[in-house]
């Protein structure tokens, strides 16, 4: 632990020095009011576009910092445009320039429908280059596809189920022998047709899971739920439809309060619901029988990268002995294989604290945290019902 | 000594009759695996005796395999005084094998007699219980077995003949019935039962015939016992050739514990390896030589022996010399000298290639056992290669087949140590961050590659490297690195706690990974490993896949290496500490140069290997998915 070792000190006050002097308004996280917010804040590098689009789908966020982060986007094209400009010119390069295609634009036209897993848009935005591409042959096509896809990967690093979605798909591009023998155009439009595919599965595997997950439900039982995810709450839903007794506590969710839309949604169907803040998990596990989480991603050991404070839930959750489910759809299984929490590209998000912060005070910005395998008790994926161990053996066969 | 023994020969027979033999109910073990029409036509067969139904073939069969190997002290002495004594008791001992060997032959084509089932399950914890109490050493029981086997014979001869000779015929359904592992798993457990048998009832002979005289008219089976020996005698001829063809490899992993097949092993090998005699109680079943005795005495054989290859008769005295160590090094010079030796290969008239090369490369491997055991990747390189020969097609001439043999193995070499090395560093250097502090263990090439690697990316880190006596390999590991400007650290492994606390990242070479996740590697790793997982830092180890092994392992006493004993009583190059000067060769002190351990797979945070990064708990996946299709398609 190298903070432990005592030039870190002097380290850090360097540090903090460079970056106090490069540019001291960044450490302005907290929302001071709007119109100050939009002359002082440099938002740009503390939020991911990942969440950002969460936050929109989910509506619950204070209004505020959703309008900052929109006007630093339109004041900073250069942040996180950059990236994306460049994606642009790249399928342009490829595709002989005849017309203005970007995956970015088309990944995030389809990223605006709230019912859209990451990946799956991800896939769609990658169906549509293969729509558009004026490529000949397979090779070109894949080279085509291959550049898209980096690109698109590099626009937003810090979302893991983009990749997922991109290299899944690629996997599939590349490994087919199937279209071998078949004509450049029959096999493209498969290509296709089987990507058009993904949004169903992605629906029927959110099904799938709901109803392997009603065998663990039991009449009278406690439910602990962290963060928004759909599965889980399409979990609760059929639970709910099929007359089961239960209820639900919701953690608050802070800081994009997820677990208030949870909590609403609950409440139009009448599952008794309380909503606790996130300090009083250890509080109320006492009483709960289960903890449902969605996930980010599962990663290759087995554990999940999901909202922050799954892991400190997880960590109460295995000493108190109560089980941990994620409800997980299989294309969010990631080759990714963290060692700690700080093994991760960070996703950042701005936190609004209602006070504003001194700059002296460094505020953590995370977004989401590890929780290793250790402390999940069985995962429930489209693939099945699954222990942490078999994640890898499926990604194995997926990717080798 | 001798009076103890006197006392424990006249103990009475009787008690441990009752103690062993007749069991009053199946043994728990049993009625799972046990076909109960076996046990009913045994009953049938004789109603009219039953105290001796118990004592038909199964109960007999059981006999030999009561017989755990010999743990306790006084079982130790014993064998001892066996050997000292080896120009009497040679030929007694001979006799009393045959004396139980027609029941035991008996079971042999049958290997799937329920009561030897049972038997390998529970003899060694059952039975002492039992008898601790009234005898205090093991190996009289088979005196016991044998009279009693006799008794038997006379009281209920026809009875017990007709049982034994439906047996056979009642275990053939029972054949089909078992899946060819556990077959082989049983015969396995069969033969070892049977060699532990022999190993015992050695030394209860011996034993026997220096007190013969005392209790010479003792008991009147023991004329009977005589004419049996007679009779069994001849039948031991007939099965001589048999025998012999089976013996012609040892098994690799052979208990060392067992007079008998130490002995067998003896007389055919090449090397001659004088046994320390101080061995660890708890370790006895490994091999442990004398050091630096044999050398002189191989160079002079260097030309005399005919059917080795001069090439694997290099790498043999390489490895004994210590020469080559480390399991990429060791894996690859043995491929490279079988190479060699298929490229002077040439097939002796009215033989085919395959039968007679498969043959030469075991004989090869057994001489190279001789001079060190195998690693378990080598072992995997072995299976390889063998499988390669037993596919090539008959037609194939025979310039062909060893072509295609000698770029097999230059494929195997390239594709699953080289490459795969340079994908483990490929991964492993994604994990290697700017401002970590990596720690190592010992001297992994692939380690050091990884640790290059980063370095040369331009990554900022620190090593520390953790050694250990007494072999000091990872002063070498650090010679290498300091060289090229990384920054290290050196320090013992018993200084590991200390250092952990400022550690980012643990990278560990392994020997082999097994398929429970368990790590096998270097002695001191676990330790390591522990520590690590105390500190929650995370441990990663840096295993080729063609060193994984589907065999399962829970700790390191069972399948392990000893190294030299004088390498830890003695400091190289400072001969005034010596404190242990004149006690090495004394009967109670013991030394331990224990060459590997086991490290469980809850302490490894994750595997790297040519396949990517896994957690442990996945190399049963790759094991199957991928060794499979090496070693069989």
């Amino acid at each position: 632990m190298w903070w432990r070792s005592p030039s870190f000190i002097l380290d850090r006050q360097q540090q903090q020095n460079d970056s106090v002097a490069q540019n001291p308004e960044s450490v302005f996280l907290s929302s001071p009011p709007p119109s100050m917010a939009d002359s002082l804040q440099n938002p740009k590098p503390n939020m991911s576009a990942y969440y950002q689009t969460r936050a929109a789908h989910h509506a619950v966020v204070t209004s505020d910092w959703l309008a900052q982060a929109q006007a630093a986007v339109d004041r900073h094209p250069d942040d996180d445009g950059s990236s994306g400009s460049e994606g642009r010119a790249a399928p342009r390069s490829g595709g002989g320039g005849e017309k203005a295609f970007s995956v970015i634009d088309e990944f995030n036209s389809w990223r605006k429908q709230p019912d859209l897993a990451e990946a799956v848009a991800a896939i769609f935005a990658l169906a549509a280059v293969i729509r558009s591409s004026q490529a000949t042959t397979m090779m070109e096509l894949e080279i085509e596809l291959k550049k898209a896809s980096d690109s698109l990967k590099s626009w937003d690093t810090t979302s893991i189920s983009l990749t997922a979605g991109c290299d899944l798909f690629m996997r599939y591009v590349t490994r087919t022998s199937a279209l071998e023998y078949e004509d450049f155009y029959s096999a493209k439009s498969r290509l296709i047709e089987r990507a058009e595919k993904f949004g169903e599965i992605s629906r029927k595997a959110r099904r799938i899971i709901a109803m392997l997950s009603q065998d663990f439900i039991f009449d009278g039982c406690t439910i602990l739920v962290h963060g928004f995810s759909r599965v889980v709450l399409e979990v609760l839903k059929t639970a709910a439809q099929n007359k089961k007794l239960f209820r639900v506590f919701c953690t608050e969710g802070r800081p994009d309060r997820t677990g208030l839309r949870l909590s609403n949604e609950l409440a139009k169907l009448d599952v008794p619901v309380k909503l606790l803040i996130d300090s009083a998990v250890a509080y109320t596990m006492d009483e709960v029988d289960m903890v449902f989480v969605g996930a980010d991603a599962v990663v290759e050991s087995g554990g999940i990268i999901n909202m922050m404070g799954t892991y400190q839930i997880a960590l109460v959750a295995h000493s108190m002995n109560k089980p941990v489910y994620v409800a997980a759809e299989s294309y969010k299984f990631a080759r990714l294989y963290p060692l700690d929490q700080k093994d991760m590209a960070p996703a950042l998000r701005p936190i609004d604290f209602g006070v504003p912060i001194p700059s002296k005070v460094e505020v953590e910005t995370s977004a989401r945290d590890y929780t290793p395998p250790q402390y999940l008790t069985l995962l429930f994926t489209d693939l099945g019902v699954l222990t942490p161990s078999v994640v890898s053996d499926e990604l194995i066969q997926l990717y080798l | 000594m001798d009076p103890r023994r006197t006392a424990r020969t006249v103990s009475d027979p009787k008690v441990r009759q009752v103690g062993f033999f007749t069991q009053p109910s199946p043994p728990p073990g049993r009625s799972v695996s046990d076909p109960p029409p076996h046990d009913d036509t045994v009953r049938s067969l004789s109603p009219s005796s039953p105290p001796v139904n118990d004592h038909s073939p199964s109960g007999i069969s059981l006999s030999p395999v009561m017989i755990p190997p010999p743990r306790h002290h006084s079982d130790t002495l014993l064998l001892r005084t066996a050997l000292q004594a080896t120009s009497p008791t040679t030929s007694f001992s001979y006799s009393a094998r045959t004396v139980t060997i027609p029941p035991e032959n008996e079971d042999v084509p049958s290997s799937f007699s329920p009561g030897l089932k049972v038997v390998s399950g529970k003899s060694p914890s059952s039975f002492p219980g039992v008898k601790a109490s009234s005898v205090p050493a093991s190996e009289l029981t088979t005196v016991s077995v044998v009279n009693l086997h006799l008794v038997i014979s006379e009281k209920a001869g026809g009875a017990s003949v007709e049982v034994q000779n439906d047996q056979p015929a009642n275990s053939k359904p029972l054949k089909e019935k078992t899946s060819k592992a556990e077959r082989h798993a049983l015969q396995e457990a069969q033969r070892a039962a049977k060699a532990a048998a022999k190993g015992g009832k050695t030394s209860s002979t011996a034993s026997q015939s220096a007190t013969k005289p005392s209790k010479a008219a003792k008991s009147p089976s023991q004329k009977n016992e005589d004419s049996q020996v007679a009779a069994s005698e001849k039948k031991r001829v007939d099965r001589a050739p048999e025998k012999d063809r089976k013996k012609d490899a040892p098994h690799p992993r052979m208990q060392y514990d067992d007079m008998s097949r130490v002995e067998k092993a003896k007389r055919r090998a090449v090397v001659k390896q004088t046994e320390v005699r101080n061995r660890v109680e708890l370790f006895r079943h490994l091999p442990q030589y004398e050091h630096g005795t044999q050398l002189p005495d191989l160079e002079t054989k260097l030309f005399a022996l005919d059917p080795m290859h001069h090439a694997i008769y290099k790498v043999g005295l390489q490895y004994l010399s210590g020469d080559i160590c480390g399991g990429n090094a060791r894996c690859i010079a043995m491929l490279q000298a079988f190479k060699e030796a298929i490229k002077d290969y040439s097939t002796p008239p009215e033989k085919t290639l395959i039968r007679d090369l498969t043959a030469r490369i075991s004989s090869y491997v057994s001489f190279l056992i001789e001079c060190r055991p195998l690693s378990i990747s080598m072992g995997n390189a072995i299976k390889f290669l063998k499988s390669r020969i037993a596919k090539l097609t008959l037609s194939l001439s025979e310039p062909d087949a060893k072509a295609a043999l000698m770029l097999d193995i230059d494929r195997f070499i390239n594709e699953k140590i080289i490459l795969a090395d340079k994908v483990i560093v490929k991964h492993a250097v994604t994990k290697i961050q700017d401002g970590d502090v990596l720690l190592t263990y010992g001297a992994s090439s692939a380690v050091e590659m990884i640790l290059l690697h980063a370095h040369e990316l331009g990554k900022q880190f620190r090593v520390v490297v953790v050694d250990s006596r007494p072999k000091l390999e990872g002063q070498l590991l650090l010679r290498r690195l300091v060289r090229r400007g990384l920054s290290c650290t050196y320090t013992h492994v018993n200084a590991v706690s200390c250092i952990m606390h400022e550690v980012t990242r643990v990278f560990l070479g392994a020997s082999s990974v097994l398929s429970n996740g368990t790590v096998y590697s270097r002695v001191g790793t676990a330790c390591v490993a522990m520590v690590s997982h105390a500190f929650r830092v995370p441990v990663l180890v840096c295993c080729e896949a063609y060193k994984f092994h589907e065999r399962v392992q829970l700790d390191s006493i069972c399948s392990n290496e000893l190294g030299n004993p004088d390498a830890i009583s003695k400091v190289h190059g400072r001969e005034e500490i010596n404190y242990l000067e004149g006690l090495v060769n004394g009967e109670n002190l013991q030394l331990l140069n224990l060459m590997y351990d086991a490290t469980p797979s809850e302490y490894v945070s994750m595997v790297i290997t040519d396949y990517g990064m896994v957690p442990p708990t996945s190399v049963p996946v790759i094991v199957r998915e991928y060794q499979r299709e090496h070693l069989w398609s």
